[in-house]
């Protein structure tokens, strides 16, 4: 059953828009959030213990909201899929965490990180929520400080910094390549100290299916325990959704295998809109897949390009190793293309080049899909000390993975997709359009537009559960009379039912394909047709093919062993089932959307220079998708009214 | 006793450092007083004296002795106790269990402390029995004790390690004495939390060469009468 | 050296925390020896699958060596044969045609086994909420810079905070010490400013959890280091056991 078919191609079909208001309070950008804080109904110290708040997810957001909630006096519970809450894949960042810190004096400010992230996301963020991001993010960096996160040093004793893409000062803090896991571990142990307080009550390897809705608030969640099959249910005043991005889509990307959209995607369907779900972001330097069997992909920090030269062979004939291929016979592709910034032109940007050299046959090895990053003049001008001063640990990393290194050999390298700008919506208090449904992170449709820069993420999973839902959720409860609820109503036994008719339902179909299959069927689809560069064909292909793989899925399922005990391809099935359901809304979403801005790049519509070319006039706007069974989602439209930032067109040449 | 086994893992190690160590001290001491069996003459004076010397403390040598005993009583409980919640802490075994090797101290002596620990502790027993309680011999040399009787140990030694049973017993056990100091000297300072990069290593490769060494020294003596006779 | 191996594996496999679990036999044809560890046991499965028996459970997320979430033990050695590397990181050109591996789950009584080789590991959440924390509350920070921390200094921490909490210390431990673990956290904040402030109630607290968590004393046999994913050293025992003699001390 394809919920667009009949509708396509004419696009005109999508003709249920309604607008959507993102509640930016009035007053001057710089002063919006202190003056909206300082009028926020507060709740009475006494009566937030009276509060439960769910908490969905535990890792930046997640971990730093439960944390803060907790030491505010809320009752707080926390659910995570993981055997703790340490695992969450926010471990996994590795570059740094921006902040408008000015520690290098060199020109930093919250108005310029605030300019850059609005430029870097081309024009399609919410202007009030960045400049609070940018306005915040000093604040993180004490706190941090403050848990004993040992952020990099000088031999002074001060913080350093480094560069990223996209900014023209030093405003990245990092601790080595593990930024993410010691920012992690300074959230979690904040929430350790509240468990420990019996402030929070920890669930771990527990896993959301479905939100409670009564009376229009959102009310509780129902769980699986993941250990014995088990349904739960929950109840609360206000739930938090931290449950990461749904990169994994694309079944290979930089994402963790838990990541999931599931959380996000049954709000969805009861009811949230899902908002901008085409803004994906690609990441150039990952090591490429090395056959069929590849499960995932692993992200080298983009920084390897200041000394990496990128290069594929003249003709794709050419099978030679790559040390007998003569000067004469590579092409260094980006130099040759973008003379002025070579190898160090934007993520984006590249990625889609070395895409194009692979689909002209030019690619690398077996799969046909690598390039070379190549460090022989780098290493002949600076030494192998030097480049292994600057680049051990990753080439350590590399060889690790791939046997070779690549002090003697280039290294290998390909895009893959490494975060999703798009997610649920929500309004400037990070609340969805259900009254109670909170969603921070990767997980709402976020503060980057339609591109992300480096060492934001963090940032703003910081932001959101440090320093803006306390204020918010405190504001929502003060002003809202919620009656008690009791895990018996209605709403809770309907949800419960389905919830397990679902699972029985995908234990039953006794099929040929396999969780796997599907899943990487579904990802080379999305991949080849949703990527990094999108055509009105391909999109128009993706929606026939994508319901196709459902019919399959639900047709054709291979799922082993039953749902009352640890069953791994049981939750990977059910998750497929709602990526699939996704993928298809990206298409809609990519297929709707006939500019280019930031990372989501439709051919048909670039400059001369190859360059995204937006179309500020018809889509300055947020996309958010009203989920309709058994039919077209209806399209709700937030304008985004830039008054302090001009609108003008990216340039990189 | 309620509150000793309460004590805390880290502090449990602590104590079987400390008295490890000052037992370790214990054996050396013992050992110099040993090299007294080669001078002398007639052979044995120098041994016979030193152990009258130690005797003619009295009531003081009586409380060293207990003092060690103690220390000993505190060693073996706390190891054995230590040993025994360890073995608790995995119910279900390894099928397989190997060497990581690299960086790993791990050896087979230091997996077998408990039962170096024990086979020394029994060697112990039967040691002291043996000589301590043994038959009681006298001898007499002009220029010890004013020239009055004293006990005749080197006696007891040469007839106890003319037996091949004797010196097979105190080589096996005196092998396994030399492993369990060969993990337990460069331990017991890890245990007291001093490591340095270099301290602890070069602790760790002279630990069982040590262990060998001070073993050697010890079975020198059943070795060498064994020899003469 | 050839593209692809065959292997003969002998897998734990247990139903459930209370049930009996034994060994099953699977010979693997044509591995390729580019893949990793996790990735051969995932085409394992899905012949298992597809012969209809049910796959087997392991755990697994980040797949790059940092989230601590995999981990069993290959041939008596957690985490297998490779020093500083998850077995989601280990490829299987370390291994030679016709091996036979024997893959167990992480042993330990505190860590209960859930399915054949996933263990929950939930008890260092224990250890830690016995005091693995600053206790500062949010926007209470000073300004980051007003805490000065010498470069060694941050880099000591650094090395002692960057623990997975994977458990392979636990597991390859004869005596099941956490010792590695719990000592790891403690020498994190004890080597910076902010974290001294608690120290002595923080090292009593957190010692007395991981003994009654019903995790062993240390024995020094180090194969925890020699394990580690992360090359942890037992240097952070020695530190912890310092702290704990300071605060029995003063
Ligand atoms: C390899 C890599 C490198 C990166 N490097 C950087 C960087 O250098 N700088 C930067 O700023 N950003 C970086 N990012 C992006 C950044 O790490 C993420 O965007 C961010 O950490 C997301 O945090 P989160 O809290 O929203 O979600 P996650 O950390 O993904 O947490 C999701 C949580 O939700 C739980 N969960 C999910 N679904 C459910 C469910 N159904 N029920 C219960 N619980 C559920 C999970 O258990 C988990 O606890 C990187 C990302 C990757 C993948
Ligand atoms: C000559 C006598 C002995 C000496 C010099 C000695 C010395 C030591 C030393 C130095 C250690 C290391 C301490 C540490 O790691 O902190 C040790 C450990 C140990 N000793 Fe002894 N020991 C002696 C006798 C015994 C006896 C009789 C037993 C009987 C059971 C014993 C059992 C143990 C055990 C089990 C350990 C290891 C404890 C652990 O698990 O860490 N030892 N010993
Ligand atoms: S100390 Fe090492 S082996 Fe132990 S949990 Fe931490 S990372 Fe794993
Ligand atoms: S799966 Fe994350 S460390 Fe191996």
């Amino acid at each position: 059953m394809s919920i667009l078919k009949a509708a396509l191609p004419e696009k005109e079909i999508i003709t249920h828009v309604k607008k959507l208001d993102g509640k930016t309070p009035g007053g001057d950008l710089q002063d919006k959030w202190s003056k909206y804080k300082s009028e926020m109904k507060l709740v009475n110290p006494a009566n937030k213990r009276k509060y439960n708040i769910l908490v969905v997810g535990t890792g930046l957001a997640g971990g730093s909201a439960s944390a803060t909630l907790a030491e505010l006096g809320y009752n707080v519970k926390t659910f995570c899929i993981q055997d703790t809450p340490r695992r969450a894949h926010s471990i996994a960042a590795q570059g740094g965490i921006n902040a408008a810190k000015n520690y290098q004096n060199d020109g930093d400010s919250v108005q310029r990180l605030f300019m850059d992230t609005i430029k870097g996301g081309d024009y399609r963020a919410r202007e009030a929520n960045v400049y609070r991001l940018a306005e915040v993010s000093t604040n993180i960096i004490d706190q941090c400080v403050a848990q004993g996160v040992p952020f990099a040093r000088d031999y002074g004793g001060l913080l350093t910094n480094r560069s990223f893409g996209g900014a023209q000062v030093s405003r990245t803090f990092y601790a080595r390549g593990q930024t993410g896991q010691q920012l992690l571990l300074g959230a979690y142990s904040s929430m350790m100290r509240q468990v420990a307080k019996k402030q929070i009550e920890l669930y771990t390897n527990k896993e959301m299916l479905d939100l409670i809705i009564i009376d229009g608030q959102a009310r509780g969640i129902v769980i699986r325990d993941l250990k014995t099959g088990e349904i739960e249910t929950h109840t609360g005043e206000a739930v938090v959704l931290c449950t990461g991005g749904y990169g994994n889509v694309f079944f290979l990307s930089t994402n963790g295998k838990n990541s999931n959209a599931t959380a996000a995607w049954r709000c969805h369907k009861k009811g949230a809109l899902m908002a901008n779900p085409c803004f994906t972001q690609i990441h150039p330097t990952c090591i490429p897949a090395s056959g069929e069997y590849q499960s995932k992909l692993t992200l080298m920090s983009e920084s390897l390009r200041n000394d990496g030269r990128v290069w594929v062979p003249k003709s794709g004939d050419d099978k030679r190793p790559s040390d007998e291929i003569p000067e004469k016979d590579r092409d260094y592709f980006l130099e040759r293309m973008y003379p002025a910034y070579g190898n160090l032109v934007p993520r984006d940007v590249g990625s889609r080049a070395i895409k194009r050299v692979c689909d002209e046959g030019r690619g690398l090895g077996a799969t046909g899909r690598a390039v070379y990053l190549d460090f022989a003049s780098a290493i002949d001008r600076l030494g192998n000390k030097n480049i292994s001063d600057k680049y051990g640990n990753l080439f350590d990393m590399y060889e690790t993975i791939t046997g070779e290194s690549p002090y003697n050999k280039p290294m290998r390298i390909y895009p893959a997709i490494h975060y999703t700008m798009g997610g649920l919506w929500v309004d400037y208090d990070c609340m969805s359009n259900i009254p109670g449904l909170f969603v921070l992170g990767e997980a709402n449709f976020s503060d980057h537009g339609a591109n992300r820069l480096g060492a934001s993420a963090l940032m703003q999973g910081l932001a959101d559960g440090y320093f803006v839902i306390p204020y918010t959720i405190g504001n929502y409860l003060a002003n809202n009379s919620l009656d008690s609820v009791s895990d018996t109503a209605d709403e809770f036994k309907v949800s419960i039912d389905e919830v397990k008719k679902k699972n029985e339902s995908l234990l039953k179909i006794k099929g040929s394909s396999t969780v796997l299959e599907l899943h990487r069927e579904l990802g080379a689809v999305m991949w080849d047709l949703v990527g990094m560069a999108r055509t009105k064909e391909s999109l128009n292909e993706a929606l026939e093919k994508i319901p196709q793989i459902k019919e399959k899925f639900w047709n054709d399922l291979n799922l082993q062993g039953t749902e009352n005990n640890l069953n791994k391809s049981l939750e990977n099935a059910a998750r497929l089932a709602d990526f699939i359901e996704l993928g298809e809304l990206m298409a809609l979403d990519a297929y709707d959307r006939e500019e280019s801005c930031g990372a989501h790049f439709r051919e048909e519509y670039q400059t001369s220079e190859g360059e995204p070319l937006r179309n500020d006039e018809k889509y300055a706007y947020v996309s958010a998708w009203e989920y309709v069974p058994d039919s077209v989602s209806i399209l709700h439209k937030e304008d985004l009214n830039y008054e302090h930032v001009e609108m003008t067109q990216r340039n990189y040449k | 006793m309620a509150n000793f086994i309460t004590v805390s893992s880290v502090l449990k190690k602590i104590i079987i450092a400390i008295t490890g160590i000052s037992l370790f001290l214990f054996l050396i001491v013992h050992l110099l007083g040993n090299i007294t069996i080669f001078t002398g003459s007639p052979p044995g004076r120098d041994f016979n004296a030193y152990a009258h010397f130690l005797e003619s403390f009295g009531i003081l040598f009586t409380i060293a002795e207990l003092g060690l005993l103690g220390f000993f009583g505190l060693h073996i409980i706390t190891a054995l106790y230590t040993n025994f919640i360890n073995y608790k802490s995995r119910e279900s075994r390894y099928a397989v269990s190997n060497f990581a090797g690299g960086k790993s101290k791990k050896t087979y002596a230091s997996t077998s402390m408990v039962i170096t620990g024990v086979v020394v502790m029994a060697f112990l027993i039967w040691h002291v029995l043996q000589f301590r309680f043994g038959p009681y011999y006298e001898t007499i040399y002009a220029s010890v004790n004013g020239g009055e009787p004293v006990r005749d140990l080197y006696r007891l030694i040469t007839e106890e390690f003319s037996n091949l049973w004797v010196v097979l017993g105190y080589t096996v056990s005196l092998s396994l004495l030399s492993l369990h100091l060969g993990h337990g000297f460069w331990s017991s300072f890890q245990s007291l939390g001093i490591y340095g990069k270099t301290f602890t290593r070069v602790t760790y490769s002279m630990s069982y060469l040590l262990g060998l060494i001070i073993s050697l020294g010890f079975l020198v003596i059943p070795l060498y009468i064994f020899w003469i006779n | 050296m050839s593209d692809v191996i065959n292997l003969n594996l002998q897998v734990w496999r247990q139903e459930n925390e209370n049930s009996d679990g034994d060994f099953h036999y699977y010979s693997m044809k044509d591995v390729p020896v580019d893949i990793s560890f996790l990735e051969m046991l995932d085409i394992l499965n899905e012949n298992l699958t597809k012969s209809g028996v049910e796959p087997i459970s392991f755990d697994s997320d980040c797949r790059e060596g940092i989230c601590g979430t995999c981990g069993f033990v290959i041939n008596g050695v957690a985490h297998g044969p490779m020093a500083r590397t998850t077995v989601c990181q280990l490829h299987m050109r370390h291994f030679k045609d016709g091996d036979t591996l024997v893959i167990e789950p992480f042993r330990a009584t505190p860590f209960k086994i859930v399915r054949d080789l996933v263990v929950d590991r939930g008890s260092f959440d224990k250890i830690i909420q016995a005091g693995g924390y600053v206790s500062i509350n949010t926007g209470n920070g000073p300004d980051a810079n007003s805490i000065l921390i010498g470069k060694e200094d941050a880099e000591e921490a650094f090395d002692s905070a960057a623990c997975i909490g994977c458990g392979a210390c636990v597991a390859s431990c004869p005596n099941a010490s956490a010792a590695l673990f719990t000592s790891a956290k403690i020498s994190h904040l004890l080597q910076l400013p902010q974290g001294q402030v608690e120290e002595r109630a923080r090292v009593k607290s957190m010692v007395d959890k991981m003994d009654d968590e019903g995790f062993g004393a240390c024995s020094n046999h180090g194969e925890c280091e020699a394990v580690c994913p992360k090359g942890i050293s037992i240097k952070n025992i020695a530190n912890m056991r310092r702290s704990l003699i300071k605060s029995i001390v003063k």
